[in-house]
């Protein structure tokens, strides 16, 4: 058929729909590509670098999540080069962001054999938590730069567009117009952000508190009643079912 | 006469109106081209020139035009790359401030070759004076009939905009140029679909720099043979190098390419300043490796660049003396991508903090003998991993370092101070 | 983390673009097939209107932008060179890279530190200057240089600096 191609990946030959990324083709082949940014409900944008690949004769590595298969391609998916970039990846985020609510990232910390402390002394991310609104904290201490939360509040789901980008570089973070609290944005508490969350930096404001030890009486205030929160005067009524 | 080629007139009093610059010959290219001169012919002649881009990739400009597809239903833009942010890079600079005109010029005559109606010169944002020159000049041109519709008595139609960026060296990669021109985060795109099929608007677009689009109008008036008297077989042409640090005439030179690097130092800028000696200079841009002072011989064109382990790039070459410390050098330099890199991916976002981390080290005296090697590990850890080219050249310079001078990196980690630091005061701090 | 300074400095009340702007305004959208590609252009407008891009301000380029306002808060912390702040009325902006630190820049820089008073990035009390470092701005064969808003000075050293300040009042 004209719309296949056939290629290898990690020695198995195997045909797939053309088009199709690297990483569809691999999950296919029963192997799995370890990934942070990606989603399947979101654009895929290749940020995190954990899913390159090897390709034979190709410069440098590829990005399985946004790299259409090839005809005849020979792919590696953990040869020497690839396991060492995705080590050196998890080794830099763990030694300055906290993965301690990234189940997922630290299973792969481990399984790549990641060493941290050879990135010991650098500065942490360490912006204070945001506790603004009745519905989810924001701890930019666990964030990742996924993308996911501003993809999801913007075209890829919900049309808030109530976050989006400040700085660039290393000092990139997620943020509101001018760091303004959640209640006075666009946001419509929908709670996908918190969902698509890989690293617990945006978290429902309920697990927040339990988690807390806060009873569940001061809980419910918290969280569904008119004013409740520290800031979220004129914030959704969520006691009236809005 | 500076040059004989872009910087042949360059000194002409008046040289920004069009009345100098058409007394000059100034647009005669674009009358005798439009219409008469087919765009696939324009296209093989420059093809046939062998002019390769001047903005640091070094692809060849006439391949770039073939590239866009012929048959598309979408229209088509041309955008010039005048961004000029590469450290030890200032040509460009220079050109457009002199010579307005022949940039226009240049840009209708691309516009024309790949059927584009609309292009945009995106600026810099500390161009600013440089687009009111480009403006007026603009202007110029619209009122004489070299640009809007039927341009230069023909049936074709182009306009060109100015375009200011705001402070951000990674516009100058042509697809977040393109994201940034668009009015988004000037981070770059995932290539393939490359510009020429997918670009601006998702429009087939072709994005040359300054310097290689004010080569075209000579090319497609006097032919490609007379445009290859100048340079090597793969390297045809002029090339205008900017030349910094301590040398005694620092300033930009257009020889033709394949000059020995030594000539350019020793003959056209006369040497080092101050009993200075040359340790190493970086010869295209500080995204290239440095070359040693061994290698001074090298020619400076695309190939034996290469073949000495480093690239001709943008053609900045920074000079470096004897009495700078490389490790000081290179902590500047790594400081500059890491300012600069846009946050998007993660091998460069967090690779060039951590590279710069390991130099504050080796700087205050805390080096670990482990940290050569981690800048050597984490340098290789962009390269080819990243999403573009910024990472690339983060790393290379680093990796060359070491190559080169490993014994100055030694030197910091156990003697916890430079091997050489007469300069030292000078390079001390740069900004975060 | 974030580029913002404090919503409380400064906070103009800006609705619209003031009649003397419009013909720019519109000049900058009739150049793009759509509104958002005009983002740059405007914010531009606006700082050589205001000075600095407040919220009311950049709101305001939103609107007339048609894009979300935390977008374009996104855009404009991308830039170096807008201003999400009040600066003084020359901005000393002192090329740090490797041409120019080469010929002496940070030396220069210190300098400007001791005499003016301020660190890079702060603004002399009576909003006569303010200082930062940045990084090439393609001044290389003439470094040490400087923009002073958008002027470059070039070929610096401390006497030329001094008698440069002179000017600035």
């Amino acid at each position: 058929m004209a719309d296949e191609v056939e290629l290898t990946i990690d020695g198995q030959t195997i045909r797939v729909e053309a088009g199709i990324t690297i990483l569809a083709a691999a999950e296919q082949a029963g192997i799995k590509i370890p990934v942070i940014c990606y989603f399947g409900h979101t654009t895929a944008n290749g940020l995190c670098r954990m899913c390159v690949v090897e390709t034979k004769g190709a410069r440098g590595l590829q990005p399985a999540c946004v790299t259409a298969v090839k005809q005849g391609a020979e792919i590696q998916t953990h040869s020497p080069d690839v396991v060492r970039a995705r080590r050196t990846i998890l080794e830099m985020l763990a030694a300055t962001v906290d993965l301690s609510e990234a189940p997922e990232i630290q299973s792969m910390l481990e399984e790549y054999g990641a060493k941290p402390e050879r990135f010991a002394g650098g500065e942490r991310r360490q912006p204070p938590m945001l506790d603004d609104n009745p519905v989810y904290i924001r701890d930019y201490a666990k964030c990742v730069l996924c993308w996911r939360c501003v993809q999801v509040c913007a075209d890829d789901a919900q049309y808030a567009y109530a976050i989006n980008f400040s700085g660039r570089g290393f000092k990139s973070s997620i943020a509101t117009f001018f760091d303004k609290p959640m209640p006075e944005t666009t946001c419509v508490f929908c709670g996908q952000c918190v969902g698509v969350c890989p690293t617990g930096a945006l978290k429902a404001k309920r697990e927040f508190l339990i988690e807390q030890g806060v009873s569940l009486v001061d809980v419910f205030y918290e969280t569904r009643m008119r004013g409740a929160g520290k800031r979220s005067t004129g914030g959704p009524r969520l006691d009236k079912g809005g | 006469m500076r040059g004989p080629l872009l910087f042949k007139d360059i000194d002409t009093a008046g040289l920004t109106s069009i009345a100098t610059y058409r007394q000059l010959g100034g647009y005669e290219t674009l009358v005798a081209t439009l219409g008469k001169t087919s765009p696939d012919e324009c296209i093989e002649i420059v093809k046939a020139s062998g002019l390769r881009g001047r903005g640091g990739a070094g692809f060849p400009a006439g391949m770039k035009w073939g590239f866009v597809p012929k048959d598309s239903p979408k229209p088509r833009y041309l955008v010039c790359n005048a961004d000029e942010s590469e450290p030890g890079t200032f040509k460009d600079r220079e050109l457009m401030e002199k010579n307005p005109h022949l940039l226009i010029e240049g840009c209708a005559l691309a516009a024309y070759a790949i059927n584009a109606h609309v292009g945009y010169i995106y600026l810099r944002g500390e161009f600013e004076y440089i687009q009111r020159i480009l403006d007026r000049a603009l202007a110029e041109a619209r009122a004489a009939g070299f640009l809007g519709r039927g341009i230069a008595g023909s049936g074709f139609d182009v306009e060109i905009h100015t375009h200011l960026g705001a402070g951000a060296y990674i516009c100058g990669e042509e697809t977040a140029l393109l994201s940034s021109l668009e009015g988004y985060r000037g981070q770059p795109r995932l290539k393939p679909p490359f510009p020429a099929v997918e670009g601006l608007y998702a429009c087939p677009t072709v994005v040359n720099n300054v310097e290689t689009l004010m080569n075209v109008p000579s090319i497609l008036r006097h032919g490609a043979a007379w445009y290859r008297q100048w340079g090597t077989e793969k390297s045809p042409g002029t090339k205008i190098f900017s030349v910094s640090g301590p040398v005694r005439r620092p300033g930009n030179y257009e020889l033709p390419l394949g000059t020995p690097l030594s000539e350019l130092i020793e003959k056209h800028c006369g040497g080092m300043r101050d009993g200075l000696k040359v340790k190493a200079v970086i010869p295209g841009g500080s995204s290239v490796p440095l070359l040693p002072a061994s290698l001074l011989d090298t020619g400076l064109d695309f190939e034996s660049m290469t073949a000495a382990g480093t690239m001709l790039g943008s053609g900045g070459v920074i000079v470096i003396d004897d009495q700078t410390c490389i490790v000081d050098a290179l902590h500047n330099i790594t400081r500059f991508y890491e300012h600069e890199s846009c946050g998007k991916c993660t091998p460069c976002r967090e690779g060039t903090y951590w590279m710069v981390e390991v130099f504050e080290r080796l700087e205050a005296g805390r080096g670990r003998a482990a940290d050569i090697d981690l800048l050597n590990d984490v340098s290789d850890n962009i390269l080819g991993k990243s999403f573009c080219a910024l990472g690339d050249a983060a790393a290379m310079p680093v990796m060359g370092a070491i190559k080169h001078f490993r014994d100055e990196f030694e030197y910091h980690v156990t003697h916890r101070r430079c091997m050489v630091n007469r300069r030292r005061e000078v390079l001390a701090g740069v900004a975060p | 983390m974030s580029h913002a300074p404090a919503v409380t400095a400064i906070d103009p009340e800006v609705r619209d673009w003031p009649a003397s702007r419009r013909v720019e305004v519109d000049e900058a959208l009739s150049h793009y097939p759509n509104r958002r590609s005009a983002v740059l252009p405007l914010m531009w407008i606006a700082q050589r209107e205001w000075g600095w891009l407040s919220p009311p301000v950049l709101r305001l380029v939103a609107r007339t932008a048609e894009l979300p306002e935390p977008e374009v808060f996104g855009i404009a912390t991308f830039y170096t060179m807008f201003n999400l702040r009040p600066v003084g009325r020359h901005h000393l902006q002192v090329c740090m890279t490797i041409s120019c630190s080469l010929m002496g820049a940070d030396r220069l820089f210190r300098h400007l530190e001791r005499k003016l008073g301020i660190g890079h990035g702060e603004t002399t009390p009576d909003g006569r200057f303010t200082l930062r470092r940045v990084e090439c701005l393609a001044a290389c064969g003439r470094g040490p240089c400087m923009q002073v808003n958008f002027d470059y000075h070039e070929n610096l050293d401390e006497a030329r600096v001094d008698a440069l300040l002179e000017t600035l009042t």
